[in-house]
């Protein structure tokens, strides 16, 4: 039998520097991304797809009229559901503007947790910490806002700067 | 000998139709036959898909109950600072 995909080991492999290049992953992981118009309200896609999938079968689509802030964390959190949940997803799941796709709360919760792991991976960030970095400083290394650095300091466990 | 010939003719027509349709129907078995292994092969193959995604998933999820444990709430503050209209200066 085909060996499973290591999908984590995959995800590291890509975060030994910052900031966390997603599209990086998608193509390691095998899934196409795409960015369209969605109806209002949707803010991405994972669908089972064998002709505009990647290797992987899975194309992710990303409303094109969010703003980049939302589309990236709209791209982890799809990344998330792959690597933990594609085996119950049949054709595809549409998760809303609130991240719910129609999978159980602890789910979506799970692909939150892991999306911001992705994108703010602890232990990049205990490193560039233990090098005296401000809070400012690596939320601008991670490309993501000081509030949003703050709260992952927070809930690490380590000083703000 | 019109009669003879006649005979023949149609003794060899006979044998001509019964071979062509035993040889149809040959072809037909082993269509059906091709069309189920295909069907087979491709269950199988599904089935082995399905099986990896669902390894490699617990996988996956049994790697992120290892990460330090962050609270629900805490999770979600962090998504909403990262999603907000200020949360990010990553370029387009």
């Amino acid at each position: 039998m085909r060996a499973p995909l290591d999908t984590m080991a995959v995800i590291a492999e890509h975060q030994r520097s910052a900031p966390v290049d997603l599209v990086a992953i998608t193509h390691a992981l095998g899934i196409s991304v795409h960015t369209a118009p969605l109806g209002n309200g949707i803010s991405g896609m994972l669908k089972r797809d064998a002709v505009r999938g990647g290797p992987s079968g899975f194309e992710i689509v990303l409303n094109s009229h969010e703003p980049p802030n939302r589309r990236q964390f709209t791209l982890a959190h799809e990344i998330a559901h792959f690597v933990l949940h594609r085996h119950l997803i049949e054709s595809g799941l549409t998760d809303n503007k609130l991240y719910r796709s129609g999978l159980p709360e602890p789910e979506e919760v799970q692909a939150n947790r892991l999306a911001a792991e992705i994108l703010m991976p602890a232990k990049l960030i205990r490193d560039y910490h233990e090098d005296g970095l401000t809070t400012r400083h690596l939320a601008e290394i991670f490309s993501v806002s000081e509030a949003a650095m703050r709260i992952r300091l927070d809930a690490l466990g380590l000083p703000q700067q | 000998m019109l009669a003879g010939l006649s005979a023949m003719i149609t003794v060899l027509g006979i044998g001509l139709a019964t071979i062509a349709i035993w040889g149809f129907s040959q072809i037909k078995e082993e269509a059906r036959q091709a069309a189920e292994r295909v069907a087979r092969d491709e269950t199988l193959r599904m089935s082995v898909k399905m099986n990896a995604e669902r390894q490699s998933a617990a996988e996956a999820r049994a790697e992120l109950l290892k990460t330090p444990g962050v609270s629900d709430r805490a999770v979600q503050n962090l998504v909403d600072a990262l999603t907000a209209s200020d949360g990010s200066q990553r370029p387009e």
